[in-house]
């Protein structure tokens, strides 16, 4: 049996139901998923020779009868901690996913690979759906890949190869599937995430750091406007920059994840009380 | 002296937020917009007393084979790993970025200066990065 687990999930389970139908067939193939509580997985029952110097996040396991995939996530001690977490969530996701799909379909034995050229080709596969494009049409995907190859300090050229060559091999691996779709549905699952996330990580922060009422609702009416009267959905709590709030607001509304330094930008104005 | 260079960060629709000098591949020291202040300051902050976590694949043994595990490291910024820590921080967090060569700035700024469409002023730098600038500069 092979098993995608969520140790200390901070995801909902109809989150990860929508995830995995999303998700590319060769990555999910033969996996179920698991949260922490339903599967109670025994983290602790891997010898890991090699590793004590560093937290295992997680772990691809070889083996015709045990293979897994186990996401070891950290013990949260808050909200707070427990967001910054979902808003990586995606991509490491992804990177370990690639990493098994590549590994299941044989592909060159990756076990047996150098550890840098395995890792060079997982990340390379994963960036392909982790990337963000501004819509899910071809061209849209293929631009912010080469852009993304680029930036990695590969040349035009080289980029475009790359990315020729990285349609080839998903297309090997599945034929039918519809990358940038898929690319483009992904992100906006991630944005569902870390907007449920950051509105209930805001939630919690005012309603633990200000223990008068009135302050209380002046905070959440100036933090989620929604509802109010229109001359009142730009005014900004005094305590927070016209910044912070136009970044959180975003956050909020869109769940980019760029903007996650806005939910530091109100911890700070609420410890300054 | 080391190889100096700057990794210049864009936003997702690929506007610059501001530029971190490289000293090899540590961080020698960041300049921030206001907007990459208000984007970044307080992870910077963070950065700079607790390092920065990173996952690394690594090969390992355990009783079933030889597997691949995801480890977490805290990658400090005057450590030479530092940089591509960050770069992976940025894409996965939908930032962009770009490295240039120290002596390829003038030019980049004279870039930004063009009214021409953020991806346009995106290539062109890209083409600055891959011409022999510090042949030029010199």
């Amino acid at each position: 049996m092979r098993i995608l687990g969520f140790e200390k999930s901070p995801f909902a389970k109809t989150e990860i139901t929508r995830l995995f139908d999303i998700l590319p067939g060769f990555m999910t193939d033969g996996l179920e998923s698991l949260t922490y509580q339903e599967g109670n997985l025994p983290a602790g029952q891997y010898n890991l020779r090699g590793i004590d110097h560093a937290q295992v996040r997680s772990l691809v396991l070889p083996g015709e009868d045990a293979k897994k995939v186990l996401i070891i996530s950290p013990v949260h001690a808050s909200e707070h901690e427990k967001f910054f977490y979902a808003a990586r969530f995606l991509p490491d996701l992804l990177r370990v996913l690639t990493l098994h799909g590549l590994a299941d379909a044989g592909e060159d034995a990756v076990h047996d690979l150098p550890g840098e050229e395995m890792s060079h080709k997982t990340e390379i596969l994963s960036q392909a759906f982790s990337i963000k494009s501004l819509d899910d049409t071809q061209e849209a995907w293929r631009v912010a890949l080469i852009n993304r190859f680029c930036s990695r300090g590969f040349s035009m050229d080289q980029a475009r190869a790359l990315c020729r060559d990285v349609e080839d091999v998903l297309s090997e691996l599945e034929p039918e599937l519809d990358v940038p779709a898929a690319a483009y549905d992904l992100n906006r699952w991630h944005q569902a995430v870390i907007k449920r996330l950051a509105r209930a990580t805001a939630r919690d922060m005012i309603n633990s750091n200000v223990e008068d009422k009135h302050a209380r609702a002046s905070w959440l009416r100036s933090v989620f406007p929604e509802g109010q009267e229109s001359n009142l959905e730009q005014s900004s709590h005094p305590a927070l920059s016209v910044e912070v709030t136009d970044h959180l607001r975003a956050l909020l509304e869109d769940g980019q994840a760029h903007r996650v330094a806005s939910l530091h930008g109100l911890a700070q104005a609420l410890q300054d009380i | 002296m080391t190889n100096q260079a700057c990794l210049i960060i864009f936003n997702p629709e690929l506007l610059p937020l501001g530029e971190m000098a490289l000293e090899g591949s540590a961080c020698d020291q960041i300049n921030l917009s206001q907007e990459g202040e208000t984007l970044l300051g307080a992870h910077i902050a963070e950065w700079q007393t607790q390092g920065l976590a990173c996952q690394r694949p690594s090969l390992i043994k355990t009783n079933e084979g030889t597997g691949c595990a995801f480890c977490n490291e805290q990658i400090k910024m005057n450590s030479q790993d530092f940089a591509q820590a960050f770069r992976s921080w940025l894409e996965d967090h939908g930032f962009s970025h770009l490295t240039l060569p120290l002596g390829a700035m003038v030019a980049f700024s004279e870039i930004q200066r063009m009214a021409i469409d953020p991806q346009k002023k995106y290539e062109l730098a890209l083409m600055l990065r891959d011409l022999p600038v510090h042949k030029l500069a010199g």
